[in-house]
């Protein structure tokens, strides 16, 4: 059948196909920055600990708040755990305020991905809530550990 | 381990915490992974932040992936939400792959078509850029990581699988034609 015959299969084609490779690689290569950081992005790994899934992005920027700067409030799932944060962009610094549902994390830690060996800590209050200022710019991701151990990690986000 | 280990033997030795079974993989699929990011509209800066979330994406879900076949695929699709969400973010819009073949007057603007090129290939790369959108992002893919089916490729590129066959044959022939006209 013609559409399952292999990528490539007629000469002509895959030897043009071949040039164009070639030339990609001469004339657009991968910037070494972006092979680093991509090796780099390796010592991020925790496969032990719980993905908080973002289930719900939603942008207040046309909600008559632009003046305030951009406004998101971002919702994080694991089993176990809901992380409800509300992201404000004020003159290009950004605050998180959020809140964990159930309470129980007595603090939250803010990873950066282009910063691998530091991370700023902020305490979760008894009802859950927390504050995190003067977050940067670029994906970042949130921790804590549930009171029966569980490390949980949100998705990457630019907030 | 080295550059001819399997994925699947790569992919094992990454969740065991092999960083150099990871820095193959990164040699392996960087090609891919950027080709996307550069089938898009995307500055220089945004294309390396797609390519930098793909892989911190491929970071959480390693454990995950058991079939070593759908990598690329993954891999693919992921880049490709990724710089749709970032055009999305600069109220742009994608290239629309499966609409028609029309070269876009916005062409000239594409980072990708300012690249500085050494003689030897400006014919070639002045040919590739006069493509369409659908046209670039096809055959980009298609040159850089050679996938082995179509059903591969439709998913990495959101092309519907029973187009891809007629379209990369018609962007063939019009680089083909580019090139006889230069």
């Amino acid at each position: 059948m013609e559409r399952n015959r292999s990528v490539g299969e007629n000469v002509e084609d895959a030897r043009l196909l071949a040039k164009l490779g070639v030339m990609f690689d001469h004339v657009d290569p991968v910037p070494d920055a972006v092979t680093a950081g991509a090796r780099a992005a390796f010592a991020w790994r925790d496969f032990d600990a719980a993905v908080a899934r973002l289930i719900e992005s939603e942008s207040l920027a046309d909600a008559g708040v632009r003046a305030n700067g951009e406004h998101r409030l971002l919702t994080f799932e694991a089993p176990g755990l809901t992380v409800a944060v509300e992201a404000t962009e004020i003159h290009g610094a950004r605050r998180l305020v959020g809140q964990m549902v159930p309470a129980g994390p007595d603090h939250v830690s803010l990873e950066i991905a282009h910063r691998a060996d530091e991370s700023v800590q902020a305490p979760v209050d008894h009802l859950g809530r927390f504050t995190l200022s003067s977050v940067p710019a670029g994906l970042v991701r949130l921790r804590c550990s549930l009171p029966d151990g569980t490390r949980v990690v949100t998705e990457w986000v630019d907030t | 381990m080295d550059g001819e280990s399997s994925t699947q033997e790569l992919l094992a030795a990454a969740v065991c915490g092999s960083q150099d079974a990871w820095d193959l993989l990164v040699d392996r699929y960087g090609r891919l992974v950027w080709s996307i990011a550069r089938s898009f509209r995307l500055s220089d800066a945004d294309a390396a932040d797609v390519c930098q979330t793909t892989w911190l994406r491929l970071v959480e879900k390693l454990s995950t992936i058991t079939d070593p076949d759908r990598l690329a695929g993954w891999l693919a699709t992921t880049a490709r939400r990724e710089a749709i969400r970032v055009l999305h973010k600069q109220d742009r819009e994608a290239p629309v792959l499966d609409g028609a073949d029309e070269v876009d007057e916005d062409e000239r603007h594409d980072p990708e078509a300012q690249a500085i090129v050494q003689d030897e290939y400006r014919e070639l790369w002045n040919a590739f850029a006069a493509l369409s959108d659908r046209c670039r992002a096809l055959l980009r893919v298609l040159a850089v990581y050679p996938m082995d089916s179509y059903a591969q490729v439709s998913q990495a590129l959101g092309m519907a699988i029973g187009s891809i066959g007629p379209t990369r044959a018609r962007c063939l022939d019009r680089l083909r034609a580019q090139l006889a006209a230069s």
